[in-house]
């Protein structure tokens, strides 16, 4: 039936991918990761075959190093000011162990969760998760109520509260709406990396890694096959899209 | 119809009315330069930030919204439990209870980032959210209780009271049950996160409307140069103690749940000891202002005469007051708490993680605030002036008690 | 009102000898205020103290042709700005795009370009339909005007012009830019392993 000749063609799809992988490290070492973001044609939607998730390395990650923010603010058009009412799509969170006082340093984010908190309390259903797993908002139906701030555990969402402008021209902000990070979704349906992924891997640490969950082919996937790797606030089970190791 | 229900009643005090009016209207200015203001220019002018999301204007707003469903108690408590004294106040305590709402959600619709897009709102429905259902149960408390009082004021449709009182003592309990399932269903933060949330503001709900009614009806007795029968009063001050005393014991029960779970310890001490301003509103306002005093009022038996302050308006009116405390340590001291991302970890970060967030309302929200009153109130004066809300008591003290007691 | 007293008068029992003087119930009161001790439901005696309401209906004899004619004069009145428009006065002069054509015929676009901007819009922020043809952004990149670089700086620029022309108020550049990228000329970056998701 469909679902085998869907098989098939996933299966022709993995070797290439496959095929291509082994390509791309032989051509292009340097710029392997682009090849992990799978491309689409643009008249394609997200699919559910998908789901995008990122997986971090805390124990790779720089204390101090805050590359990832920056690349963040640069992509996405934010200014970088760290005031209680400035937008902060990624941060980086020191966290200390109370007993042993172990310290470490990690990115935190909106995790994409698969049942996302924001999306369910949206009164406007502006909040949204897409086919393939990346938790957006629809500025343009947004309101402004800020209820998803209430909701999201991880803090991971901010209020535009001036007028906007010299926006990116694909990461429209505006005053009045609420906006999170977006995994880079302009560059991942260009078959890219989000700029955090690749700032960190451009500084050799290479502590995040993106990719397709669904995958069997992917790094990720690999990755999170073998070794073992939490959800932030997992009581909670949201079945994050983002992933931690070493905490 | 119209001379049945439209009386022009203390129609000589005319300066003093719109005086009042005056006073409603310079609010309701206020709160419309606020909001113009922050259209402009954004939310960067008020003191809410990306750590305390909702500030003042929602305190006020959810006060007004829940006291609302709460107003309109008194209607039900004469149309559905047949209690005759009540039944005479309610047509004012419908009108009550549509003003209360206007107010409410006024401020919560001037308060919004996008304002211009209320008709979104209106179209778009995610029936996931409680906010969502929060809006239709507005829109339809807004539609039942005016089809209500039309079933009260108009003689020929008084047998239809009955039922529609019904269907708007059902639809207020959804209500209030959604209201305070707007901060139940919060998964992540401490201070909210329970299913006691709809309860309690169920029962606080009871208690800041009957207030809020008990204030309005002394000031239209007074203001008629009338006395409201003591039974009456008594019967009324016996009913609010009832529903402070309810609303203390959900207060300590939620306290007390926390109390026991070690996750929620650092919560409640934030609260109960070391929280500053919200431990001070929560055991000063709260407790002491919203609950002990009205409580020792309410019971005290005080010597017959005049008396130079009717404990029957003071009582209420700091249950009033102790409500709006209530919702500050609610709304915002809930936010203020910061959110627990690592337990048994201390977190710091450039967005305010792990720390105690600070919230210094601005001149915006105190007007917005404010705004939200100030609906209320000039709802309440123009309807008094122009409908016959003045409870009609038209029995002998004798039957009364019996029919009360 | 005089608070303390009003309490006062709140205050004290009717059955108290100081208080019979007043007024004891509503029931009264309300008859009272009226000035009648006969029953409320009585038409006439309210209609007379009634004041405000009833008179509205009584205004002065505005005569049917004066009503008439203010009804005219104040719609011809409203009509002064809109003559303009109709007499195509002020046309607003918009400069010409980048390139030979539009990406569909001009007359179809200018009628239909908010629906079809906001079908596109959707589309691409709800499904991830990432097409061209109609997206805002291409829109502003050839339509930039040559002295701001954008559609929506000044007066003359392309988006604005017509719409002020037309009084229709756009919350477009609220979030979206106003000018084309810096990469914009340049097509989109090939992936470096050119593999799609899909049939294609």
């Amino acid at each position: 039936m469909s679902d085998s000749m869907n098989s098939k063609l996933e299966d022709r799809r993995d070797f290439l991918k496959a095929g291509g992988l082994v390509a791309g490290v032989t051509l292009a070492p340097g710029l392997l990761f682009y090849g992990v973001a799978q491309s689409r044609a643009p008249e394609e939607g997200a699919s559910s075959r998908q789901r995008w998730g990122m997986l971090i390395d805390t124990t790779k990650c720089g204390d101090g190093c805050s590359d990832c923010v920056t690349a963040c603010n640069t992509e996405n058009g934010l200014s970088g000011k760290t005031g209680p009412q400035d937008s902060q799509w990624i941060r980086k969170v020191d966290v200390k162990d109370l007993r042993t006082g172990y310290v470490q340093s990690l990115p935190m984010m909106c995790q994409h969760c698969d049942n996302p908190p924001c999306v369910d309390v949206c009164p406007t259903g502006a909040s949204m998760k897409r086919a393939d797993g990346i938790v957006l908002v629809d500025r343009h139906a947004c309101i402004g109520c800020r209820y998803c701030m209430m909701a999201c555990p991880y803090k991971a969402r901010s209020f535009v509260h001036e007028p906007m402008h010299d926006q990116k021209p694909d990461v429209p902000r505006g005053k009045g709406c609420v906006e999170s990070c977006t995994f880079c979704v302009q560059r991942v349906d260009k078959g890219e990396q989000p700029a955090c992924v690749e700032a960190c891997d451009a500084k050799g640490h290479k502590a995040m890694l993106f990719g397709d969950l669904k995958d069997p082919q992917s790094a990720i996937f690999k990755a999170l096959k073998s070794t073992d790797s939490v959800e932030v606030r997992a009581d909670l089970a949201l079945d994050t899209g983002v992933r931690y190791q070493g905490i | 119809m119209a001379h049945e229900v439209c009386v022009n009643q203390g129609g000589g005090r005319t300066v003093e009315f719109f005086a009042l009016l005056g006073l409603g209207g310079v609010l309701i200015l206020g709160a419309l330069f606020a909001f113009f203001t922050l259209e402009h220019h954004g939310h960067v002018l008020t003191g809410m930030n990306n750590q305390i999301v909702w500030g003042l204007p929602h305190v006020v707003a959810v006060f007004l919204i829940v006291s609302a469903s709460g107003a309109l108690n008194v209607a039900s408590i004469g149309s559905v439990f047949g209690k005759d004294v009540y039944k005479k106040r309610a047509p004012l305590s419908g009108m009550l209870a549509l003003a209360l709402l206007s107010g409410g959600l006024g401020v919560l619709v001037l308060d919004l980032g996008r304002p211009d897009r209320l008709i979104v709102a209106m179209t778009h429905y995610n029936f996931h959210s409680i906010f969502a259902w929060n809006m239709i149960f507005y829109n339809g408390f807004f539609a039942i209780v005016g089809l209500y009082l039309v079933t009260l004021m108009e003689r020929k449709l008084k047998y239809w009271s009955r039922p529609v009182g019904f269907l708007a003592f059902f639809w207020r309990l959804g209500l209030t049950t959604a209201t305070g399932s707007i901060f139940g269903f919060i998964v992540a933060r401490a201070g909210y996160n329970s299913a006691l949330m709809a309860p309690m503001f169920i029962i606080m709900s009871f208690a800041y409307g009957l207030a809020i009614f008990m204030v309005v009806q002394a000031s239209m007795y007074s203001w008629n140069d009338l006395t409201l029968d003591l039974t009456i009063r008594r019967r009324m001050k016996k009913l609010l103690a009832v529903f402070v005393g309810a609303s203390l014991y959900f207060t300590v029960v939620f306290h007390l749940t926390n109390l026991y779970f070690a996750k929620q310890w650092d919560y409640e001490q934030f609260i109960l000891l070391d929280g500053g301003i919200f431990t001070v509103l929560f055991w000063v306002g709260q407790v002491f202002i919203g609950a002990v005093l009205p409580l020792s009022l309410l019971f005290i038996n005080r010597s017959q005469g005049e008396h130079l302050v009717s404990f029957s308006v003071l009582a209420p009116l700091f249950v009033v007051v102790g409500g709006l405390c209530q919702m500050y340590v609610t709304i915002v001291g809930g936010q203020a708490y910061p959110l627990t991302l690592f337990p048994g970890h201390e977190v710091r970060s450039s967005f305010y993680d792990g720390v105690v967030h600070a919230y210094h309302p601005g001149i915006y929200e105190w007007l917005l605030g404010l705004g939200g009153i100030g609906i209320a109130f000039t709802l309440t004066v123009v309807a008094v002036r122009v409908f016959k809300f003045l409870p009609q008591d038209d029995f002998k003290p004798v039957l009364m008690r019996r029919s009360t007691d | 009102m005089n608070a303390p007293e009003n309490l006062a008068t709140l205050g004290s029992p009717p059955e108290h000898p100081q208080g019979a003087g007043r007024v004891r119930n509503a029931a009264e009161a309300a008859t009272a205020t009226l000035g009648t001790k006969k029953h409320l439901g009585r038409p006439g005696v309210l209609l007379q103290r009634m004041n405000g309401m009833a008179r509205v209906a009584n205004l002065p004899d505005l005569g049917k042709w004066f009503r008439i004619v203010a009804c005219l004069g104040a719609m011809a009145f409203t009509a002064i700005p809109s003559m303009q428009v109709v007499a195509g006065v002020d046309l607003p002069k918009l400069e010409h795009g980048k390139g030979d054509k539009c990406v569909d015929d001009v007359a179809f676009i200018r009628r239909h370009h908010p629906d079809l901007l906001k079908h596109h819009r959707d589309e691409t922020v709800r499904l991830g339909i990432r097409t061209t043809k109609y997206s805002l952004k291409k829109c502003v990149e050839c339509h930039a005007g040559s002295k701001t670089g954008s559609v929506a700086s000044s007066k003359e620029d392309f988006c604005v012009a017509c719409h002020r022309y037309a009084g229709a108020k756009l919350d477009c550049w609220d979030c979206h830019a106003t000018k084309p990228g810096k990469q914009a000329a340049v097509p989109d970056a090939k992936p470096v392993l050119p593999l799609h998701g899909g049939s294609k």
